[in-house]
């Protein structure tokens, strides 16, 4: 069923009754996803914001599990946190097909539990763009769109003052079932005008973002001139990284005495010297040309070889935080596939 | 529906390490890079070639090479002394408990090495998963064929497994061929690096599988003359380093394209990483 959201706080109110429920918020640095608490919500003049809703499914730092020694060994204690349902309201369509990108490498072969258990009770409800909404949005060159339902379980398209929204999977259906949600009058069911006009502003926002580049097929070249010219600027400082949806490295740092310590994982970037450093002194990529062309071709090649999709979804943070200027639009329009002259 | 229910799931958890308590450990080499032998109770079922993550409380983890052998009851690894948790592992004393998580990796192919000659060439602590292997073969040496052992280091002082290695001088069930970087008095054996006395024993390439483990450079000029013998680069096995923290091919680091040398090595076949420029670097 495509239903209708007229009175969006009461809907939040109702759906934060059963879960944990996080949305966009406005802070003086930007726009950050923060507990519902205090019922405040604002989506207009929302654009993207600063970090996307990553850290609730892999948070920056989180210890992996203590441990105690004694006369009879180490005895290892698992951290693996009780996990609340949480819904995650508005992230954008880029945000939303990030997760599955993270669902592939921690939910493929070897399960990462602690995030398995965090996304196994994550509902995202995902919201249309109208447009760009920050100013380096590129989803659409990298096949990706301002409407796309990749990632969610539900998709809100703003439409006459309300919500739209669309049913994407079951888990999404099944929270109008839930018993603060069941018999509320929050939401009815969308007339065919109100589905019409979400679907209306869907194509707006696909046309508005028309590509005028297609970065998704792009043929990177190990050699190519490019990466030192663009490598030289490169300070190293890692916020490309950590304010990527998609970037998922991580260190494990341990702490504590023979007794009594824990095991901490953090998030970790591929920028810095020291993240491929061994202790022998050998460093597979000792200068920062190899470490800017390392996240290129992860994002690039190796993920889309091993996943058969892009690690890139295009919200452009990585351009509008970089201290230096560095584009990586630019870097991979010089190995854009040529057209061929038939198409 | 209950909601904001919690989930206490404990399932298999990849990071988690076992306890398990160190049986022995015993000098092998001395001096500014020392090498320990550590040996523990064998914790889980592994290949020779694959590796264990071991953890020091408190200090940190450090991915090792297996030495030892799977037909053991024992576990062992060979350590040199260079970061933090290697300098721990040095500090301890039998008796005391160590983390251990794997095995990790592929291994060898040993199946698939029935019926062929092997020849393995190691230099400095790169022996120790040539020497699983060794050991390996030792204890189910009717598949194999003839099994040459070229091994080398700085100076006879630098050479791990001493013991051992009086011990099969004699055997008959391979063919050892020991050198040392610099003439020493007293060295009976030959005397240069490894990939010249790679030269010098000469294996036949016909019919015969190559695995080479040590110093980047060492693994290079290997390489080159196994070719220059007349190896095929699908005969050719070496194993790859990289610094790891996951194991499971989830933090990212130890990439090689999009390979993990923790998950799809950390063995390969040169006719493997000549697809990879980067990984021979």
């Amino acid at each position: 069923m495509t239903r209708y959201i007229e009175n969006l706080k009461q809907f939040l109110n109702e759906v934060a009754e059963g879960y944990r429920l996080l949305v966009p918020r406005e802070r003086t640095e930007g726009w950050f996803f923060e507990p519902y608490g205090d019922g405040q919500v604002q989506l207009e003049g929302y654009p993207n914001t600063v970090s996307s809703p990553k850290e609730y499914l892999f948070p920056q730092t989180e210890t992996l599990y203590q441990y105690h020694g004694g006369e009879a060994g180490l005895e290892y204690e698992n951290r693996i946190p009780e996990q609340t349902r949480q819904v995650i309201f508005g992230a954008r369509p880029c945000d939303c097909a990030a997760v599955t990108r993270l669902d592939k490498v921690f939910l493929e072969d070897d399960k990462d539990p602690y995030y398995a258990l965090r996304r196994e009770n994550t509902l995202m409800i995902g919201l249309v763009c109208p447009g760009a909404v920050g100013p380096n949005c590129f989803c659409t060159e990298v096949g990706l769109s301002p409407a796309g339902s990749e990632g969610m379980d539900l998709r809100a398209t703003e439409v006459g003052g309300g919500l739209v929204i669309e049913e994407i999977s079951d888990q999404g259906a099944a929270l109008f079932d839930s018993s603060s949600l069941k018999n509320s009058k929050s939401w009815r069911e969308a007339s065919e005008e109100e589905a019409a006009e979400a679907r209306r502003v869907q194509e707006k926002a696909i046309r508005d973002m028309a590509p005028a580049r297609n970065l998704a097929e792009v043929e990177l070249e190990f050699d190519a001139p490019v990466w030192a010219r663009e490598a030289e600027y490169c300070i190293g400082c890692g916020i490309c990284s950590f304010l990527c949806p998609t970037c998922h490295c991580f260190t494990i740092e341990h702490s504590g005495s023979k007794k009594k310590g824990k095991a901490i994982r953090t998030w970790d970037t591929c920028q810095f010297q020291d993240y491929s450093l061994e202790a022998s002194g050998f460093n597979p990529r000792p200068d920062r040309v190899q470490r800017l062309k390392q996240r290129l071709y992860h994002k690039f090649k190796y993920f889309n070889d091993r996943y058969g999709m892009l690690l890139c979804i295009g919200c452009g943070r990585c351009v509008s935080s970089c201290p230096v200027n560095i584009d990586i639009r630019k870097i991979l329009a010089a190995f854009e596939r040529k057209k061929s002259v038939a198409s | 529906m209950q909601a904001k229910q919690a989930n206490p799931v404990q399932e298999d958890n990849p990071y988690l390490p076992n306890s398990v308590k160190l049986l022995e450990i015993k000098t092998e080499v001395g001096g500014p890079r020392p090498i320990k032998r550590l040996k523990i109770e064998k914790c889980f079922d592994y290949r020779p070639g694959q590796c264990a993550m071991l953890s020091l409380p408190g200090v940190g983890e450090v991915m090792l090479a297996i030495s030892s052998s799977p037909t053991r009851e024992t576990m062992e690894f060979g350590i040199m002394k260079a970061g933090v948790a290697t300098a721990g592992l040095h500090g301890l004393s039998a008796g005391e408990y160590i983390g251990i998580r794997g095995p990790y990796g592929n291994g060898f192919p040993l199946d698939s090495w029935e019926g062929k000659n092997i020849v393995l060439i190691g230099g400095g602590i790169g022996i120790t998963p040539v020497w699983s292997i060794l050991r390996y073969v030792l204890d189910n040496r009717d598949p194999y064929g003839a099994l040459d052992f070229i091994y080398g280091a700085r100076s006879s002082a630098d050479l791990c497994y001493h013991e051992d290695l009086d011990q099969l001088r004699g055997s008959k069930e391979l063919h050892l061929h020991l050198s040392i970087d610099v003439e020493e008095p007293g060295w009976k054996d030959f005397t240069g690096f490894v990939p010249q006395n790679l030269l010098e024993v000469s294996p036949k390439a016909e019919g015969a599988v190559a695995v080479t483990c040590g110093p980047p450079i060492m693994i290079k000029f290997v390489i080159k003359n196994l070719i220059q013998l007349g190896f095929q680069p699908s005969q050719i096995f070496t194993t790859l380093e990289r610094r790891m923290k996951c194991g499971i091919g989830k933090c990212g680091r130890c990439n090689i394209g999009d390979l993990y040398v923790c998950k799809d090595g950390p063995v390969f076949s040169y006719e493997t990483l000549q697809r990879y420029p980067e990984a021979m670097e």
